[in-house]
């Protein structure tokens, strides 16, 4: 069986061909236009998909000498994602369902994350999922696949969010992650004691928001000249605070679950530091390769074709869902 | 029309939130609340603070997905955030438009200076949140 994942929720564009176990051929298409604006610019990311989209599928079937009669079923994210873009990918998905009259599933793009553990690592349930990016910041039970219940959840920012706001207020370009990542390599994580909040809420919830602030206050006291001298030490304390709160919470997550496999998901499990700590706590550690941790088709294309052995699928008439929710699946 | 301006002096994030619950009772159906501040001024908490008063527990920042809807007592909440939009393009104007010009929800709106002028209407309030120090904020309405 074949699966063509598509995935325009955010800024990549990405498809693939997916044979069950792993991918034919993929593709991602990254978007560079935004870094100027220091942030995705969502109608410029919408234009762009539609741009892209038709060429690279029909750039995957040229390279997997796959024709488009081979393709049994398409998976496409339906959410939760930026409306302009969802739209983008979903219209194409039905188009070419219709046309082929083949089976649609509408993926939830978390629940995409949560199968890219399955496509880097030898991972079954139960297990638990951090799953951190620009858009989200959760921990998920996983009891099967198919079947989750979310635990905790940002209060305000996301984790990936903060690394993009920070890298700003820093005048850092976008996306902040892999900039403050290099520059926190040179320095001292333990020169600035930031915020790790919500440490001891009693529930596995994130706020990432008072960080935010916490670097913006320290911009105001030392002055732009002082914090340009210590990025390195900023962005390294900076980093150590997020990290910590991720992996605190997880750890509170551990212990009151007795689940001590964990996967690690989404654009921010990229982080170096998040990587190397983890491993450190003890546990089964899962973080998929990086290119299955950022936005990708596979992990749409392989949460797709889990459903369609269920012979779950969706109607055409679905409609895209901005703000879907794991729990909603 | 008439125009009215109040200041208020907020000394931490928890009494800014506090202030926008407050603030709320103001609020009706129909109604566009612009909020104008740099990162990390509060707008977030401020907005919080409003959907509250509405019984709305759960309030995150809507900068990803730029629009997120809440369900309150009685009432919508539209919860706008135009962050990563600085040059907003006509469609994507248009996209935002439908959230502005529904008449059966409040609608808040965070860096509505990325908000172009010809896209409001109705009744609208204009909220200001300027930094004082690192937990005190000046917060200046102004009602049209």
């Amino acid at each position: 069986m074949i699966v063509l994942g598509i995935e325009t929720s955010c800024d990549e564009t990405a498809v693939s061909l997916f044979d069950g176990n792993s991918a034919i051929v993929e593709i991602i298409y990254t978007q560079s236009v935004h870094s100027s604006f220091g942030g995705v610019v969502p109608e410029l990311a919408s234009r762009h998909h539609i741009k892209k989209l038709y060429p690279m599928v029909k750039s995957a079937l040229g390279q997997s000498k796959i024709t488009a009669a081979d393709i049994d079923a398409i998976a496409v994210t339906a959410g939760p994602g930026l409306p302009g873009a969802l739209l983008v990918g979903a219209t194409f998905a039905k188009g070419f369902a219709y046309a082929r009259n083949i089976p649609i599933v509408a993926v939830n793009h978390l629940e995409g994350h949560i199968f890219a553990a399955k496509l880097g690592c030898e991972i079954e349930p139960p297990f638990l999922a951090l799953l951190v990016s620009g858009g989200h910041t959760e921990i998920a039970k996983i009891i099967d696949w198919g079947e989750y219940k979310t635990l905790g959840a940002t209060r305000d920012d996301a984790a990936g969010e903060a690394f993009d706001k920070v890298a700003q207020v820093l005048g850092l370009p976008y996306p902040g992650g892999p900039e403050i990542q290099m520059l926190a390599e040179q320095g001292n994580p333990n020169l600035i004691n930031f915020p790790r909040a919500m440490m001891k809420s009693g529930n596995l919830d994130f706020s990432f928001s008072g960080l935010k602030t916490a670097v913006i206050n320290l911009l105001y006291d030392w002055g732009a000249d002082k914090v340009q001298k210590n990025i390195e030490d900023i962005s390294a304390s900076f980093q150590e605070a997020v990290v910590d709160t991720l992996l605190g919470k997880l750890k509170i997550a551990v212990e009151e679950t007795g689940i001590d496999t964990v996967a690690i998901v989404g654009g921010v499990a990229a982080n170096e530091r998040l990587r190397i700590k983890s491993k450190e706590m003890g546990w089964n550690v899962c973080i998929p390769p990086l290119k299955y941790c950022t936005d990708n088709g596979t992990m749409i294309a392989a949460a797709g074709y889990f459903h369609l052995q269920k012979a779950e699928t969706t109607s055409l008439t679905f409609s895209t869902k901005p703000n879907w929710e794991l729990d909603e699946i | 029309m008439t125009s009215e301006t109040i200041r208020e002096q907020t000394d931490s994030p928890e009494e800014t939130e506090r202030f926008g619950e407050t603030f709320a009772k103001k609020l009706h159906n129909g109604m566009t609340v612009l909020l104008f501040g740099e990162l990390g001024a509060g707008k977030t908490t401020l907005t919080r603070g409003i959907c509250r008063a509405f019984g709305i527990g759960i309030v995150k920042s809507p900068s990803f997905v730029m629009v997120n809807i809440y369900s309150g007592q009685g009432i919508d909440i539209y919860h706008i955030d135009l962050y990563r939009v600085p040059e907003l393009d006509a469609e994507t104007a248009g996209e935002i438009g439908e959230y502005i010009w529904n008449d059966d929800a409040i609608k808040i709106v965070e860096w509505a200076e990325n908000l172009p002028d010809d896209i409001l209407s109705g009744e609208i309030v204009s909220i200001k949140i300027k930094r004082i120090s690192d937990n005190e904020r000046e917060i200046i309405i102004e009602e049209n």
